[in-house]
């Protein structure tokens, strides 16, 4: 195929996804990181509601676990991305 | 795991079996997770540490909210953090050495570890650190639990729900890719929000 061809070819199925085989393949990488200020904000924001939530609730074996297991549940259903 | 312990489940289904390769999965990822948990505890109990219980609940918290605050930024694109992996695939010959069930039950006691295979987030590396700091195998034991869950749960609904190799071929090519930058993002902010939680709380409980 030539070359310029297949850059038209490519182009087109970006342009109308139903020419695609599986449609929506062009379209895999949809979300993107925010910008670095709004990741530094999201951030923030996580951590002072965390910090405020931990001066607020009394530490025990059981409000760690409820906090640790937590954070194990989301990298348990994250492990679904492993390849 | 949804491109190889699910096909099993439809081998299974098309034969007129009944559909539990994916449960032999689950419980199996569970009851590993459940144990690495507890050894973990067994194996912190053993270090001399300082202090007594309260002492070492102080350390993990402190241990464990400084990971998750140093791992969040790394979740976040912010900052790259060395994350201790194998990057190993579970063995594909499993599945033909051994017998579906068999082999689905052998994936689950792979993947619930963690350690042995890719680690796709850093979220992992909290609860055991927590569990190896703690020194205290049940506990460790519960909060691994919920990593095996987490990790199994979704296998065994999809199991149930998906008949073809088509729709779970459909979710992991296309449907989690386009989530990962979501994913990492939703786990950058659990990390932050949990770790200055621990430091916060631990940091009181010391004070008072």
């Amino acid at each position: 195929m030539h070359e310029s061809y297949r850059g038209v070819v490519v182009r087109e199925l970006l342009i109308d996804p139903s020419l695609h085989p599986t449609s929506e393949r062009p379209f895999v990488n949809r979300f993107s990181y925010p910008a670095t200020s709004r990741r530094i904000m999201l951030l923030s924001t996580a951590s002072l509601a965390g910090l405020v939530l931990g001066v607020l609730t009394p530490i025990s074996e059981a409000s760690s676990v409820a906090v640790v297991g937590g954070l194990a549940l989301f990298a348990g259903i994250s492990s679904l991305w492993s390849p | 795991m949804l491109g190889t312990v699910l096909p099993m489940g439809y081998g299974e289904r098309e034969a007129s079996k009944l559909v539990i390769a994916p449960w032999l999965y689950g419980l199996s990822g569970l009851g590993s997770s459940i144990a690495l948990g507890s050894i973990l505890g067994a194996f912190g109990s053993a270090l001399p540490l300082f202090g007594d219980v309260s002492m070492r609940r102080f350390l993990a918290g402190i241990v464990a909210g400084l990971v998750a605050l140093i791992y969040s930024m790394n979740e976040m694109g912010l900052v790259r953090v060395w994350n201790p992996e194998f990057r190993r695939q579970v063995p594909q010959s499993w599945s033909r050495m051994f017998t579906p069930r068999a082999a689905a039950a052998m994936y689950g006691a792979g993947l619930g570890v963690g350690f042995a295979t890719y680690i796709p987030v850093a979220t992992y590396y909290v609860p055991v650190v927590w569990s190896f700091v703690l020194g205290k195998p049940l506990w460790g034991g519960v909060a691994m639990s919920l990593y095996g869950l987490g990790g199994t749960a979704p296998i065994v609904w999809f199991g149930q729900r998906f008949d073809r190799i088509e729709q779970s071929a459909h979710v992991a090519s296309v449907i989690l890719p386009r989530w990962t930058v979501p994913m990492h993002l939703l786990n950058g902010i659990v990390l932050a929000g949990g770790g200055a939680f621990l430091l916060a709380a631990n940091s009181i409980d010391v004070h008072y």
